[in-house]
């Protein structure tokens, strides 16, 4: 297929605008001048991309435009499609005769293929695709999405995408991969009453290359970044324990676990894999147990096909379609008991390009326990109903326990490394307000989406359920304190956590000058 | 005919003829039968069900007699001796999974004299109704288990005592990672009878009669349809006391089983009739 030449220029000033415009916003001229468009042609360009969601403007002196869609996400075809509608094929090659899949002409079939094969690269091939020059993925698009599509029990229906249409539809949407094959061909009128609103749904157009089992870790360990440029399937074996576990000193509890730990062990997957969940229920176990995965498409996030009994295993299969930080959690009756006593943990689902490199990854879930005894009463303590409704726990922490995250457990890292924290809410109750003391966060992925959506945050808000993405840079040593803000909590409660850094100082960063308590140290 | 079988139909014609309670045998019999003081008499009475087949109105329950303590493995053992059919090598597959009985030494060895008097586990629904109609009698219903079930030590009916329920979640949550004791040794209920709560899950004649295994998120889970809705927040529609814990445990793992299912917490008692 050829592309316009305004979908040409709208193609370069996205590259533009994923090149430079992570950190600033870049100004009409300044996109027109890199890619040799005329200004107003290309102020109308801009103006195009903006009202379907593809890029934000500012006003102002340091305004200008900002793409406000993940590059990674940003497939060639969605920007082409603006501007390029596809033409609906209603009139057969071979003459006038109405066609349509109902009724085909001879060469319907073939023409409409040869299309569907021309279009298959740009949408397999991001915008990151283009800009870090790596090779798009095979151009088998079509065949994929028919073999990989039965794993999932949503209906794939496509009519022509309208730019006219896609000027009112939502962001995400738009960045949605779109299967080629039903793109391009005859409108049959069936499809049009289907998709209404001209809203791309996601679709699974990956190649699944390959298998693997994933590698699961325990908090507050993370399994390593994902290095592979292509999908793959991946396996899962998740097992429920139930076992007796430190709350905090003195004080036991017996926890019901995905993997022995609470939080649960870290599942890391990338968009577009296919996942198959072994979920294992111990034989000694005395409950049956389900998953909900916050990152599936599909029935109760897989509780609806996994409730398992003690001894047993069930398997399901999902393509990890949005990428994301996700809870999981089991959701067997009565939810509510089963989360208070520690069924939750995190899988990350990362974006096609990756995460940015840093030079360490944490992971870190905030949840509540509710017991008979109060704070640090010694013993086996047990659920108390009461103060679950009530939502007034006992304890709130990290990772399980008080203290899972201080002493010698507390988090490591050394001067000038930058960090980042895959922090989740569990609940079961209450929201956190997420603050690490003596630093900033330089990026948050609030609650948890594929985009650092905020810069420079001193606390962000992470709903039961929920996650975000913390990076920051570490500038000066000693100790850095993990609190929910909500501040009884740390200090009664147990809601703290601990990075210890270690290395030398730059004293332009932060230095003691004179302390108001004679003999104290300051530092 | 075995003489295994064919005291095992001389111990049913026993049965029909004479009235349970002229059983003088003291102690468990030798054909497996419980002596009439091994089994409560419960009167007719009525119970408030988590999940109401009228619309959350309470359900009558007619008088029948129930087992006081759950059937123990040297109980279960002379069922297996008497009838190889049950025997765990022996158990045609559509009858239990591979988890039957499993824990025991071999086919025929069930433990020393104190896992003799633990309650029987791993035992598949079939088993369990073979094993109460080996013995004259059958398995208690779902009404009639809950119904004597809510009677804590002193109150018949204590399922709306937040204490009592709060007492029960403890003890099905402190069964995590330990073996069932022997049975008996719980205090007895209102109505005499012990461990409905303390030590082990107990089948039901009808356990899958009120829910099933189905995701709670769906829509129309009214009261009197078949989808009760056992997973995640939904689960408390149509309840009677969504704050009966307890009763959601106990509904969960009945929704989880088929009738092939094993667990090693769960085991069974009978029933009869008046």
């Amino acid at each position: 297929m050829t592309i316009s030449a305004t979908a040409d220029y709208a193609l370069r000033a996205i590259l533009v605008l994923a090149r430079d415009g992570a950190t600033r916003p870049v100004r009409a001229d300044e996109i027109a001048e890199a890619t040799g468009a005329p200004r107003n042609y290309m102020a109308k360009t801009l103006n195009s991309l903006a009202k379907a969601g593809l890029v934000s403007s500012a006003r102002g002196p340091a305004g200008g435009y900002v793409l406000s869609v993940a590059a990674e996400e940003l497939s060639l075809a969605t920007i082409v499609d603006l501007f390029d509608e596809p033409r609906p094929q209603t009139h057969c090659m071979l003459g006038s005769t109405p066609c349509d899949p109902q009724h085909p002409c001879a060469a319907h079939g073939t023409w409409t293929r040869i299309k569907a094969e021309r279009r298959a690269p740009l949408a397999s091939t991001t915008v990151a695709d283009l800009l870090t020059g790596r090779a798009p993925a095979t151009a088998s698009a079509v065949s994929t999405a028919v073999s990989t599509t039965r794993t999932l029990p949503m209906p794939i229906h496509r009519s022509t995408f309208s730019a006219k249409r896609a000027v009112t539809t939502a962001i995400l949407a738009t960045a949605a991969l779109l299967s080629s094959a039903t793109i391009i061909g005859c409108t049959s009128s069936a499809d049009a009453a289907e998709s209404k609103s001209g809203v791309p749904v996601r679709q699974v157009t990956d190649e699944i290359r390959g298998e693997e089992v994933a590698k699961l870790v325990a908090p507050p360990n993370v399994p390593a970044p994902i290095t592979r440029s292509h999908a793959t399937k991946v396996i899962v074996n998740l097992e429920v324990i139930e076992k007796t576990m430190r709350l905090a000193d003195s004080v036991e509890y017996t926890m019901w676990t995905f993997g022995g730990s609470v939080p649960g062990t870290f599942i890391r997957v990338r968009q577009g894999d296919l996942v198959e969940l072994h979920l294992k229920n111990a034989a000694n176990s005395t409950m049956p147990h389900n998953i909900d995965l916050h990152a599936v498409t599909g029935p109760g996030g897989g509780a609806k096909v996994s409730l398992t009994l003690p001894g047993h295993e069930s398997v399901f299969t999902f393509t990890a379609l949005n990428p994301g930080l996700y809870v999981y959690h089991c959701a067997t009756s009565p939810v509510p008991m089963h989360m208070a006593n520690g069924m939750y943990g995190m899988i990350l689902v990362e974006p096609k390009g990756g995460l940015p490199k840093v030079d360490r990854e944490f992971y870190v879930m905030q949840s509540e326990f509710y017991t008979h005894g109060k704070y640090g009463e010694h013993g086996l303590q047990t659920l108390d109903m009461d103060k679950g409704i009530e939502e007034k726990p006992t304890y709130v922490v990290f990772n399980g326990a008080v203290g899972a995250l201080t002493g010698d457990n507390a988090l490591q890292a050394k001067v000038g490394e930058r960090v980042r924290i895959f922090f989740g809410d569990a609940g079961p109750n209450l929201v956190s307000s997420f603050h690490v003391i003596g630093e900033i966060f330089d990026n948050v992925y609030q609650e948890g989406g594929s985009m650092a959506t905020q810069h420079n945050v001193q606390t962000t808000l992470v709903p039961a359920g929920g996650s975000a993405i913390v990076e920051f840079g570490v500038e000066k040593s000693g100790d850095l304190i993990l609190v929910d803000h909500a501040i009884f909590r740390a200090f009664n409660k147990g809601t703290l956590g601990m990075i210890h850094v270690s290395g030398d100082d730059d004293k332009k960063v932060f230095a003691a000058v004179k302390t108001g308590v004679p003999g104290m140290k300051g530092e | 005919m075995t003489t295994a079988m064919r005291a095992a139909v001389l111990a049913l014609l026993l049965l029909l003829v004479l009235p349970s309670t002229a059983f003088a045998v003291p102690g468990r019999g030798a054909r497996g039968t419980r002596a009439a003081a091994a089994m409560a008499a419960l009167p007719a009475g009525s119970y408030r069900p988590l999940y109401g087949r009228a619309g959350g109105e309470r359900v009558a329950v007619a008088a029948f007699r129930l087992d006081r303590t759950a059937v123990t493995r040297g109980e279960y053992l002379d069922f297996v001796r008497a009838n190889p059919q049950w025997r765990r090598d022996a158990i045609r597959n559509v009858f239990a999974e591979p988890g039957y009985l499993s824990t025991w030494a071999d086919a025929l060895n069930a433990g020393d004299a104190s896992d003799l008097q633990r309650p029987v586990t791993e035992i598949s629904w079939f088993a369990a109704r073979a094993y109460c109609a080996w013995r004259g009698a059958r398995l208690p219903t779902m009404d009639e288990w809950e119904y004597a079930a809510a009677a804590s030590e002193t109150r018949r009916d204590a399922s709306a005592d937040p204490a009592f329920v709060r007492r029960l979640v403890a003890l099905y949550a402190g069964r995590a990672g330990t073996t069932p004791g022997a049975v008996g040794r719980g205090a007895p209920n209102a109505y005499g009878v012990r461990d409905l709560h303390g030590l082990v899950w107990e089948w039901t004649a009808d356990f899958n009669s009120v829910i099933v295994a189905d995701d709670s998120r769906s829509t129309g889970s009214g009261v009197g349809e078949r989808d009760h809705q056992i997973f995640c927040a939904s689960a408390a529609i149509g309840a009677a006391d969504a704050t009966n814990y307890a009763a959601f445990l106990r509904y969960a793992v009945r929704a989880a089983l088929t009738g092939r299912s094993t667990m090693r917490t769960l085991g069974f008692r009978c029933a009869s009739g008046a």
